[in-house]
């Protein structure tokens, strides 16, 4: 009886740290299909991010929860880039267009259209932000990924 | 097909040479795999890898690309058996590499997954030498159980929220035990071996971006153990006798219902809470042990033997509280804890098959260096104590023995995504 009632404290011990929400979503990346995002940099000259992701994947999971909910991530993606982003599920055609069916990946294009870069895997918030800052700088021109991060 | 399987699992309990056994659950794990194990073996509510073909099937279905991992345990337990008016008796140093190999990967970019994996369900075993036997003469009690399952996996993304998984366990365990050869009526029994097959149905329904709830459902293995020999000490005279057929009946690997929550109060940490229930009482009662075919004549009466184990195990719950926190891209660090009620019952307890750890405390971290996880857990059973309280009979031998026990494992694991 006394164990159970360790662990029923225990439980009441999680229950509650769900009052602790967590960091606002100041209303979240603002997301495109892909479509809508070509038209878009058709009057807009921002780099685009292109997103595969599958909804049931747990590290897309993992990246809309560490990475894509963080007010600076939101801010940066929605200020300099087009966000779109692509179910490969439903949307297997843009996969095939940019032969990916890693997920999360990422393809980056420049300002005309142009895929300058891609990656995969999952990232958090700071290295996230510096991958942008290393396609919005145009840094891909004259180092590589592994350089840029490695501050050379 | 059976004799395909039971060639592969037979070959993972050679590679886990020079043995596989240990007492933790019961004897079962309380996890697969440093992930798991790290948090106190609360996972049927956490998204997992390859190691959901040991847990929760359903896990599976959040498997994003391809993944393989590689690992396993080195197990440590600390025994000591004190028998009426004898001083106690250490168990000898063991320690057993626990293996586990699995393969996942989404088909495609649909809504399946599947998996393959090999990996140690449990067991137990001790090896007590220069224990005095009934007599008062050296003899040693040795035992060894130990069972490796092969499971392949398929799981389904139902909507984006449930997930549905199913496995398919062929199992393969063998038993080997010493029970005072050297004393009059001592055995000694090698090669008991038994293929079987069970079930895992587990579902896992996400609720919102925190909270997850899972469950699963493993149906009994009925083991049948034969292809052994025993060696039956008939005393002076007659001597140890070889038995050519020896067999074991009523070993059962119980059925298991398992429940478990996990929350994210932030975007860094991570909660699981997981209750099982494992029916032990259905699965190990009297098990016996019946040996025929007999080297050399023996005695009238003694053609054929059967040697009863009273055992009445009784169903076990398990309680198992996990935390998880990501410190950076690289380093994840947790911790657990485990409870699993000693299901060995005062009146039957026997140093051959001491199943009787209960607390666990596990800490553990994984670094991941880009499509790479190295994973590590330590565990720490801590130790009880147990003395057989039953009336002194035949079929109760070991009445005021005590046994304690304590164990120690090291998990490891490496896991390629690709």
């Amino acid at each position: 009886m006394r164990r159970l009632k360790i662990f029923g404290l225990m439980l009441a011990l999680v229950l509650a740290a769900g009052l602790w929400a967590g960091p606002a979503l100041a209303g979240g990346v603002k997301w495109l299909d892909y479509p809508a995002a070509v038209a878009a940099q058709q009057k807009q000259a921002k780099p685009m991010l292109v997103y595969f992701h599958l909804p049931y994947c747990y590290r897309c999971k993992d990246m809309k929860r560490k990475t894509y909910s963080q007010p600076e991530v939101i801010s940066r993606l929605n200020t300099d880039f087009l966000a779109a982003k692509v179910d490969l599920e439903q949307e297997s055609a843009v996969g095939e267009k940019f032969q990916a069916e890693y997920t999360p990946s990422y393809v980056f294009l420049d300002a005309g259209g142009k895929e300058v870069f891609r990656t995969k895997g999952v990232f958090g918030p700071q290295r996230f932000l510096k991958l942008l800052s290393y396609v919005s700088s145009k840094a891909y021109q004259g180092k590589t990924w592994d350089q840029y991060q490695q501050g050379d | 097909m059976k004799k395909v399987l039971g060639a592969l699992l037979a070959m993972a309990l050679v590679m886990a040479a020079p043995g596989l056994a240990l007492a933790t659950n019961g004897m079962n794990m309380i996890g697969t795999g440093a992930v798991s194990s790290g948090m106190g073996g609360a996972d049927v509510a956490v998204p997992a890898g390859c190691t959901a073909i040991a847990g929760n099937p359903a896990q599976l279905a959040t498997t994003c690309n391809r993944v393989v991992s590689v690992g396993g345990a080195l197990l440590n337990p600390q025994m000591d058996v004190t028998m009426p008016g004898q001083s106690g008796v250490d168990n000898e140093f063991q320690l057993f590499p626990l293996p586990f190999a699995g393969y996942a990967q989404r088909i495609g970019t649909s809504r399946w997954s599947w998996g393959v994996g090999i990996f140690a369900q449990g067991g137990m075993g001790v090896d007590f030498q220069n224990v005095k036997n009934f007599s008062g003469a050296d003899d040693s009690l040795y035992s060894q159980v130990a069972f490796m399952r092969l499971a392949p996996t398929v799981a389904y993304n139902v909507t984006n929220h449930l997930t549905l998984g199913v496995t398919a366990f062929a199992g393969y365990a063998t038993i080997d035990y010493d029970f005072f050869p050297n004393g009059v009526q001592g055995q000694n029994v090698t090669g008991l071996s038994s293929f079987t097959i069970a079930g895992r149905f587990g579902a896992n329904y996400q609720i919102n971006d925190q909270w997850s709830v899972g469950a699963t459902y493993t149906s009994e293995s009925s083991l049948d153990f034969d292809d052994g020999e025993m060696r039956f000490n008939f005393g002076p005279g007659l001597g140890k006798v070889t038995y050519r057929d020896a067999k074991m009946d009523n070993f059962t690997w119980p059925r298991q219902v398992e429940f478990g929550v996990s929350f994210r109060p932030t975007t860094k940490w991570l909660l699981a809470f997981d209750v099982s229930w494992v029916n032990w009482a259905a699965a190990i009662q009297t098990v016996t042990v019946t040996a025929s075919n007999p080297s050399t004549p023996v005695p009238a009466g003694y053609e054929n033997l059967s040697v009863p184990f009273i055992m009445d195990w009784k169903d076990q719950w398990v309680f198992a509280l996990g935390a998880q926190y990501e410190i950076n891209d690289m380093w994840t660090v947790r911790g657990g804890y485990n409870y699993g009620q000693n299901p060995v019952p005062d009146n039957t307890l026997n140093p051959l098959f001491p199943a009787i750890v209960e607390h666990h405390l596990t800490a553990g971290f994984t670094f991941t260096y880009g499509d790479w996880d190295f994973d590590f857990a330590l565990e720490h059973a801590f130790s009880n104590s147990q003395t057989n309280t039953g009336a002194p009979s035949p079929t109760n031998p070991f009445a005021g023995t005590e046994v304690s026990h304590y164990q120690n494992t090291a998990h490891f694991m490496v896991s390629w995504r690709f």
